[in-house]
Parts: structure tokens; C-alpha cells; sequence
């Protein structure tokens, strides 16, 4: 076998299938190929042949029915390793198989989707407040209802003055009902509110980190759209923690499901014994403290290993600083707890304030797709292969 | 007029437009405020495509059939999972409405019509004014057609909540429901009084977490029928003894509450009492799907012993007088939570005692064995057995029609209104 050529992987257009069928979609049909090339060897040169019953052979020629695979590959691939992990014991085969080269190879489609992420749309609506205090910025997957929801149940408890709502959607079919929603809400409530719809789904860690390049205020505050203040103390916490300045840390809040168990407090990192030891390398994971406890611990503001990006606030120079968060995740796992660890090496804090009370309706906020269980094992598979040697001492704090 | 204070009616659909009770009782007590010396406007909503021909390109607001005091609000975008409006145009326009007409007294009569931000927006619009909100339905609880009975099993709701929702519901989340409690409560609470026809409705809300303070009971303004009076009356007396002529009414009257009725008259068929006639009027039996309607029919044809059905057909209000004076008593089978019940006042008004079930508003407003008879609300058994008591026990219609309760003046009703209002 040869070097590795680009990257080897393609769409091979089934164009026979499509004209039987009658689909509009180019490509709908088609097969992905990914190989390895020899270096000289181009995708042109490469042919075709498909068996049928009783031997019959069709072939065909490739040039002009290929093209580049793009974000629907990277899905594909994601949603077949999320597949196997649910078969429980192939976590160990799917790390096994990300350490010898399954993980570069989705590095590599990771970076050239990103590569081709841009803006799509970006609209204001409301007076630019001198009052602001603390820019608060929601990542929207799929589930446009979320942004009047959240404005308004922050409108429940006050006026919007000190705060600006800004959503960076990575749902491109969103955009009329987000920037209709916005407008409507900005008007109802008295609100700032920033759209910013972005090409494709860009992941938590890129549309974060251009919600927070176009907010105004000096602080953030990352929000899940499934989070919300449980009263009006916890916004007028929340901005008492912004007004007061976070320096180097970053703080998170107490976070509550519907019937008022905990669903965060901090988080820390356990070794997976087993999976390591299948997989003959360490592997870890992220835990939450006393997840789905009763609400018993004390109401003092602790130092914790991490916190969760559903709800953090972190000064913005600082977010800059370390570079935000790492958009070499995919998609919404274990970029929380890398971005902590980063404040850390930093020479930061990381803080659980239980004032800032908030109720997380955990999963609702976006839409489910099945590369999302292939994405966390990816994700985790890179936090651990980047934080190993140092998790052992992660936990003291 | 001018000195009098101004009282906006907003959110009713009109009852030119649309059935119900709530249109009509909307109006009613626009009329009655009028009459009673308020500068009283209704501004109807009205979806662009109930009807298309009201519609103005450009206008969110237009006139209503050249009625000096009446407009139409073509409040377009009113999505039924949040109530939201979700045109800013007619959002801007309403508001630009309200500070234009600076009533004193914004009267909210419906908000999945105008949206539940149109009354955010009203709050901010008029600082000043009082705001007031009628809740002729339970659509600010129950995402089911504000009508509180379960899709899950038909059964009557008795209050909501996250998990009972999600079951009406099953593919919305419970925290979904908790966030639809937040929203309407949020939007609820710049209103300053709320008004409930019965107390069962103050009741219901009060438990879902209205506080006591804005809640008031007032009763609707009895409807007037002006029509009526221009019409000669032909049979004024009542039809003789026995009392065995039972006008079945309904606005409409469901599919369910006609099961009902349908069962409890076969079960009486199938008994031994006397034979009485039983007229069904009411759009519902007009519009009643065919197999409901085939149902009907047939059992009208086969029940030949001891019961007489028949389909009056609709009639409009101003006949119904007539056609309850001349039947002994009027049957209102509804199976659903009935906030009030105008058809009740109808009954009260031409002395005829009231069979219903024992449930909501309607129940609150009869007094069992005192002006009317309650029975167990959508029991067959227990309506067939209420019927051959009415059509058996001597001297039981003339006591309970005698006893029938004075309907309240309508000035009295608007008189009470304004003390809500605080005008």
C-alpha cells in the first residue's frame, strides 16, 4: 500500500439510480469510497464495476461522478462509530481502531468541513445598551423555539437592560424563524438580541466562539437554550458575579432538573478502569458530582475540577486569551472540560457558584442526530489522548 | 360620550364570525357596557383566512361592517403551541391601536386569537391602563383546546401539570410543559384582574397559581335576544301535563355529549316508563360526522315505545326562546367543563328547569331538586334515570320551574364589571 493521497475519500454518484428514481438531489444515490491511494494515483483514474445476478457486470467511468465528501460523510462516519459504541464492548475496539488512524482520519474530514464553515447571516435587533453588563451566548442545533423562550424567561424576572442575547445557530434552515423570533422578541421584551446564522452545523466550540467575537459585553456568559434562571436571584446573582469581574476564572452555576434534583455541581474526571484496560491505554471520562442527587450541599461557592458549558461565565479577554474553545472537537462533547483545563494551566480558577441557580431541561435544547453518539466518543477519545498523564491530578483543587 | 371612561374589548372573535359562547358573551357585555353609558369598543380578532374578505391589504386593523364602535383585529401568525403571535407587524399596529384609542380599560377576552405577547406589549403600550382579562375557557392551563379533558382517554381533566400534559401530548417533553406554565404565567401577570364567570373557573385557576387578589367572580351579562322582541309570540303557556317534552340544546353539542344523549335514550327505550319526545337543537347535530349522524337516525327510527327523536335542526338565538317554551324541560348533555353555560341563562329566562351534569359551571349555576336536576356527568344510567323522574314525579316540573333563578340585570352586570375595572 501506498502513502495517503489528500484525503481518500469520495462520493461516487450513482447516476443510473438517480434517473430511475427521478431524484432532483445530485448525489443522493451514490457510494462513499475511502481508501488508500497510491501517491500519483488521482480518483480520476479510478473505475468502477458492480456485480448483478447470474454474473452480469456494469461498469462505469468515474471522472465527473465524484466529488469531495463533505459534512453528510463526516455525519455518516460519526453516526457507524456511535453505532458500534452502543454495542457496549466495541468502545474499546472504537478506540482502538481511533488510535490506529480511524482518529486522524476524522481529524483530517473535521478540518476540511471546518474549512469551508462561514457566516451566513448576522442581525441585530435592539438599541446597543450602555448598561450591558453580561453578553449571554446560545449555541441553537435545530430547534428554533428555544430563542424567544430564553429571553423570556429571563424577562420574567426583570428587565433585559443589563444583559444581550446572542444566538449563533448552527442550523442554516433555521434562519427566517430565528431572525422573525428575534425581532418578535426583541420587541416584546425590551431585548438586545444577536442572530448570527452560521452555514452548517459548525460545532459548539466554532459557534461559540463567534457568538462571543460579536458580543458587547466584557463579560459572557455561556448558555445552553435549555437553561433558564430558576428566580430572580439567580440573575441578579449572575450579574452581581459578572459586575464583580472573574479575573483569570471561570465560574459555574448550580444547575437543577425539572423536579428539582441536582443536575450539576461540578465535574471531575474518573479513569474508565475497564475500557483501559481492553484497550491496553488509559482512557477517562467526565463525571458530574452527585448527578440527580437531592439538592442537599451547601450553598457556598467551591472551587471544582470543571464545570459544564450549559452555563459559564468567563471574562472575555480571557476566553481570547486561551483561544476559546477548541473547535477541534466535534460537536458538543468534553470542549467544557477541556476549556476548564485550559483556565487552569492558565493559571486560573475554575468555580461552582450555587447562587447562580438555573434549571437545566438536559437534552431538550437541540435536536438529535445520529452522529452524536460517535462525535462523543471521538471527543472523548481526543480529551483523553490530550489530557491523560494530567487528569491523575485534575481532580485536586 | 366623551367623559365616560373607555373600555377596549380585545381578543373575542366575532360572534358574527365565529360559534360559541365566548364570542357571544364578549359582545354581550360590549353592548351591555354601552347601554350602560361606558365608551365601551370591541376589537374582534379575527384570523386573514377565517375570513378572506375582511381582508385589507396593508390594514392590521380595520372596521367592522360599518358599526361605529367595532373593529377587527386580523391578528395573523397565532401559532397554538406557545400563543404566540408571531407577526411584529400586527404586534406594532395593535399597540400603535391601543395608544391611539388611550382606553382606560384594556378587557382581554381571549388570548390564543391575539397571542399572549399582544398583552406584554399591551402592558407596555398603556402603563396606565387597567388591565383585565375574562377567562371564558381554560386555555391558558390546557394546551388540549383550553378544554381540560384528556386525549389520552376522553376523561375530564381535573388540573395540569408537566407529566399529565406530556401524556395529552406524547411527543412533547414534560419540561416542555413546565416551560409553556412559565410563559403563560409570565404573560399573565401583568394583568391586573381577572374575571371568572363561575367560581368553578375561579377555583381552577386559583390552583393553577393565579393570585386570589386579581381573581373576581362575575357572572356573563344574561344575552338580551332583541331580536326577540320582534317577534309575535305565539305559545306563551306551558305545554300541559305531563311533563314528558324535553328540549335537547348544545352550542355546539359535541360528538361525545351526543353519545351520551343517544345511550341514555336507548337505555330508556329499553325500560318501562312513560314515553316522552325528545327535540335535538344545535349545529352539532347538523354537523355531526356521518357515522354519528347515521347513529342518530337509526336510533331515532327504532326507539318506537317509549321515545319520540327528533332533529329540530340550528336556530339562531333569537329563537331560542321559542323553542324551549315549548318543551318542559331543556337538556344540556355536555360532557365537558362548562365555564358558564349561556344556554343556561336562555333556560332560566323561559322559567324551564335545567337537566345537566353535575359537573363545572353549569352545575354551579343549578340547584339540584331546587330549580333544576344535576345527574352523574356523562352517565347514561344516570340521565335515563334523571329523565324518567322528571317525565314520572307529580308536581316535580312545576316546583322546579317556579323556583327558577331571576337572571341579574345586565346593567347590574356591567355595574359590577366596573368595579372590577375600578372605573
Amino acid at each position: 500500500m501506498g502513502e495517503l493521497v489528500g484525503l481518500p475519500a469520495y462520493r461516487v454518484r450513482r447516476a443510473d439510480v438517480e434517473n430511475y428514481l427521478q431524484s432532483t438531489q445530485p448525489y443522493e444515490f451514490g457510494i462513499w469510497t475511502a481508501g488508500r491511494l497510491r501517491r500519483g494515483f488521482e480518483p480520476q483514474d479510478l473505475g468502477i464495476a458492480t456485480l448483478g445476478p447470474q454474473g452480469a457486470q456494469h461498469t462505469a467511468q468515474l471522472p465527473d461522478l465524484i466529488r469531495k465528501p463533505g459534512t453528510e460523510f463526516l455525519d455518516f462516519l460519526l453516526a457507524h462509530l456511535g453505532g458500534r459504541e452502543l454495542l457496549g464492548e466495541l468502545t474499546t475496539r472504537s478506540f482502538a481502531d481511533l488510535d490506529a488512524g480511524h482518529g486522524a482520519f476524522l481529524a483530517a474530514l473535521h478540518d476540511e468541513v471546518a474549512a469551508t464553515r462561514a457566516i451566513r447571516i448576522k442581525a441585530t435587533f435592539g438599541p446597543r445598551s450602555p448598561g450591558c453588563r453580561l453578553s449571554l451566548v446560545c449555541v441553537l442545533l435545530g430547534i428554533p423555539d428555544f430563542l424567544y423562550l430564553l429571553v423570556s424567561q429571563f424577562a420574567r424576572f426583570g428587565p433585559l437592560d443589563t444583559l444581550e442575547f446572542v444566538f449563533v445557530s448552527n442550523s442554516p434552515e433555521l434562519e427566517e424563524v430565528l431572525v422573525r423570533d428575534a425581532e418578535l422578541a426583541s420587541f416584546v421584551f425590551g431585548a438586545r438580541i444577536v442572530v448570527v446564522s452560521l452555514n452548517q452545523n459548525c460545532g459548539f466550540s466554532h459557534a461559540n466562539n463567534v457568538g462571543v467575537a460579536v458580543a458587547q459585553a466584557g463579560t459572557i456568559g455561556i448558555i445552553n437554550p435549555d437553561v433558564y434562571p430558576r428566580d430572580a436571584a439567580a440573575v441578579a446573582n449572575t450579574l452581581r458575579v459578572a459586575e464583580g469581574g472573574l479575573g483569570s476564572d471561570v465560574v459555574g452555576g448550580k444547575l437543577y432538573y425539572a423536579d428539582g434534583s441536582v443536575m450539576h455541581e461540578g465535574m471531575f474526571f474518573a479513569p474508565d478502569v475497564k475500557v483501559s484496560a481492553l484497550a491496553g491505554a488509559p482512557v477517562w471520562t467526565v463525571e458530574h458530582f452527585r448527578k440527580g442527587f437531592p439538592d442537599t450541599a451547601g450553598t457556598e461557592p467551591r472551587r471544582v475540577p470543571a464545570v459544564t458549558g450549559a452555563l459559564m461565565l468567563i471574562e472575555r479577554a480571557l476566553f481570547e486569551r486561551i483561544g476559546g474553545f477548541d473547535t477541534r472537537f466535534i460537536s458538543g462533547y468534553y470542549e467544557d472540560a477541556d476549556l476548564c483545563l485550559r483556565v487552569r494551566q492558565a493559571g486560573g480558577n475554575v468555580r461552582l457558584d450555587p447562587a447562580l441557580a438555573y434549571w437545566h431541561y438536559e437534552g431538550m435544547g437541540s435536536a438529535k442526530r445520529p452522529a452524536q453518539a460517535g462525535a462523543q466518543l471521538y471527543n472523548r477519545w481526543l480529551f483523553t489522548r490530550r489530557w491523560g498523564a494530567t487528569l491523575e491530578r485534575a481532580n485536586d483543587v | 360620550m366623551s367623559d365616560a371612561p373607555r373600555i377596549l374589548h380585545v381578543g373575542a372573535r366575532h360572534p358574527e364570525l365565529s360559534e360559541g359562547d365566548a364570542p357571544r358573551a364578549a359582545h354581550d357585555l360590549f353592548l351591555a357596557s354601552r347601554a350602560a353609558g361606558l365608551d365601551a369598543v370591541f376589537l374582534a380578532a379575527c384570523g386573514p383566512k377565517d375570513v378572506p374578505a375582511l381582508l385589507k391589504p396593508g390594514a392590521v386593523i380595520t372596521g367592522f361592517d360599518a358599526r361605529p364602535h367595532e373593529h377587527l383585529f386580523l391578528a395573523d401568525g397565532v401559532e397554538d403551541t406557545w400563543h404566540r403571535n408571531l407577526s411584529h407587524r400586527a404586534l406594532t399596529w395593535f399597540a400603535a391601536f391601543l395608544q391611539e384609542m388611550r382606553p382606560e380599560v384594556v378587557h382581554v377576552h381571549d388570548v390564543t386569537t391575539i397571542g399572549l405577547d399582544a398583552l406584554l406589549v399591551a402592558r407596555r403600550a398603556l402603563p396606565a391602563a387597567r388591565l383585565v382579562m375574562t377567562l371564558h375557557d381554560f386555555s391558558p392551563i390546557c394546551r388540549a383546546d383550553g378544554l381540560m379533558v384528556r386525549r389520552s382517554d376522553g376523561t375530564l381533566c381535573e388540573r395540569a401539570s408537566a407529566l399529565r400534559c406530556h401524556q395529552c401530548f406524547p411527543g412533547t417533553a414534560p419540561e416542555m410543559f413546565r416551560l409553556r406554565e412559565d410563559w403563560v404565567q409570565h404573560a399573565l401577570s401583568v394583568v391586573d384582574a381577572f374575571v371568572a364567570p363561575t367560581d368553578f373557573v375561579r377555583r381552577r385557576y386559583l390552583a393553577w397559581g393565579l393570585p386570589a387578589e386579581k381573581l373576581h367572580v362575575v357572572p356573563d351579562v344574561p344575552p338580551a335576544c332583541a331580536a326577540a322582541q320582534d317577534r309575535v309570540a305565539i305559545r306563551e303557556t306551558r305545554p300541559a301535563e305531563p311533563a314528558n317534552r324535553f328540549g335537547v340544546f348544545g352550542t355546539p353539542l359535541d360528538a361525545a355529549s351526543l353519545a351520551l344523549l343517544i345511550d341514555a335514550l336507548e337505555l330508556y327505550e329499553a325500560g318501562d316508563s312513560p314515553p316522552i319526545t325528545v327535540e335535538v337543537t344545535g349545529a352539532g347535530l347538523c354537523d355531526a360526522a356521518p357515522d354519528l349522524r347515521a347513529r342518530f337516525n337509526a336510533a331515532g327510527s327504532a326507539m318506537r315505545n317509549r321515545v319520540r327523536l327528533r332533529d329540530a335542526g340550528a336556530c339562531a338565538d333569537a329563537e331560542l326562546p321559542a323553542r324551549m317554551a315549548r318543551v318542559h324541560w331543556v337538556v344540556l348533555p355536555s360532557v365537558r367543563w362548562e365555564a358558564f353555560g349561556r344556554l343556561a341563562s336562555f333556560a332560566f329566562q323561559a322559567g324551564r328547569p335545567l337537566v345537566c351534569g353535575n359537573i363545572g359551571g353549569l352545575a354551579e349555576r343549578v340547584r339540584h331538586d331546587g330549580d333544576g336536576l344535576l345527574f352523574e356527568a356523562g352517565d347514561p344510567a344516570s340521565l335515563a334515570a334523571t329523565l324518567r323522574r322528571c317525565a314520572t314525579e307529580p308536581g316535580l316540573h312545576a316546583r322546579l320551574a317556579a323556583a327558577a333563578p331571576a337572571e341579574p340585570d345586565a346593567l347590574d352586570v356591567v355595574r359590577v364589571n366596573r368595579a372590577v375595572y375600578r372605573v
